[in-house]
């Protein structure tokens, strides 16, 4: 069976960022209406493509975990010689095609659905995702993990809107009574 | 809205500079040395992105006069990667703008005299290796890598 469609609900994600707030469901007042733009859905999938890159660029597999070396055979290729120099770091990258072609496939429906853009590059990853003849398994194919999602996702926020969306989410994040000034009353 | 997008976009227009498209220059000159050195050049279809195509096979009278000689590197008797000193594949150079970037071939002499560089260059790729351009996919690596280090500076 074909590796899938990385998928990540953005309104889920919205959540979880509210829930990381003093006040979630006001945070989540104010940042719902932002993530509606397909160009923000987009943007976060883009970053979240960064981060799997550079993961995966520094040897970790989708756990965190380094990937198996390569076997000296491929590593005295010329062809190896000709990408990689001296390098013999594990990093899945020889061409750069198959890095290259993930992209951000949709955005609909609060959906971020992230993929290969060709059929090639496809087989190449599903051969490092499932391992085949003598290649092992190295499977780079996973969002980054959950902290990461939410740095992300706080970063495009912050990126993508003016300081007063940013001021209106701290505002939220404010007791109440602090609005009310003398009566000491929180709600 | 609107004019914190046009504020953001002007701060990243002060901030791509000659150094990003130095770091380009050099991806798509690797690109193009590293495919060419591996085999393959680009066909010569103007009409749509040029693709990544295995160069035309040696004949067999060149191959045998090869054989013996001191190659250039990952220059192999059989192999036809455009390399026989390696000095043409060498000779691809760059230039960074603050708006751009130009990779060209070298128009310098060559050690065995005759054409230099840039002409040998020419004429290969009449004679049927063309290998000079950036495939379909190059561009897409280097079109994502410009979009990553404008992400980087946004961070």
């Amino acid at each position: 069976m074909a590796i899938k469609p990385l998928r990540l609900n953005v309104y889920n994600l919205a959540k979880k960022y509210a829930n990381t707030k003093d006040n979630p469901r006001g945070t989540m007042r104010v940042v719902a209406p932002v993530i509606k733009d397909n160009s923000i859905k987009r943007e976060i999938g883009l970053r979240m493509i960064d981060a799997m890159i550079k993961r995966t660029l520094a040897s970790k597999d989708k756990k965190g975990e380094n990937f198996k070396e390569y076997s000296q055979s491929y590593i005295n290729s010329t062809k190896f010689k000709i990408y990689k120099g001296r390098s013999k770091k594990v990093n899945l990258k020889l061409t750069g095609e198959m890095q290259a072609s993930i992209d951000v496939l949709s955005t609909e429906n609060n959906i971020i659905s992230i993929y290969f853009d060709n059929n090639e590059d496809t087989a190449k990853a599903e051969g490092h995702v499932k391992g085949a003849n003598y290649l092992p398994v190295r499977d780079f194919w996973g969002l980054p993990d959950e902290d990461e999602q939410l740095k992300i996702f706080e970063m495009v926020i912050k990126e993508y809107h003016d300081e007063t969306l940013m001021q209106k989410i701290e505002f939220q994040n404010e007791p109440i009574a602090a609005k009310i000034g003398e009566q000491e009353i929180e709600i | 809205m609107a004019d914190a997008v046009n504020a953001i976009k002007s701060n990243i227009l002060d901030k791509i500079d000659k150094d990003m498209f130095e770091k380009l220059a050099i991806l798509a000159r690797d690109l193009i040395w590293k495919r060419t050195k591996d085999g393959y050049g680009v066909n010569d279809d103007t009409a749509d992105l040029p693709v990544k195509k295995k160069l035309k096979e040696l004949s067999a009278a060149y191959k045998k006069k090869r054989k013996g000689m001191t190659l250039g590197e990952f220059g192999t008797t059989n192999k036809s990667n455009l390399t026989l000193t390696g000095q043409m594949l060498n000779a691809i150079t760059h230039k960074t703008f603050s708006d751009g970037l130009l990779l060209t071939i070298k128009a310098s002499a060559r050690k065995d005299g005759g054409p230099n560089n840039q002409e040998l260059a020419g004429y290969v790729s009449e004679k049927g290796r063309p290998f000079f351009a950036l495939t379909d996919k190059e561009q897409k690596q280097i079109v994502k890598e410009f979009q990553r280090l404008v992400r980087e500076l946004i961070v």
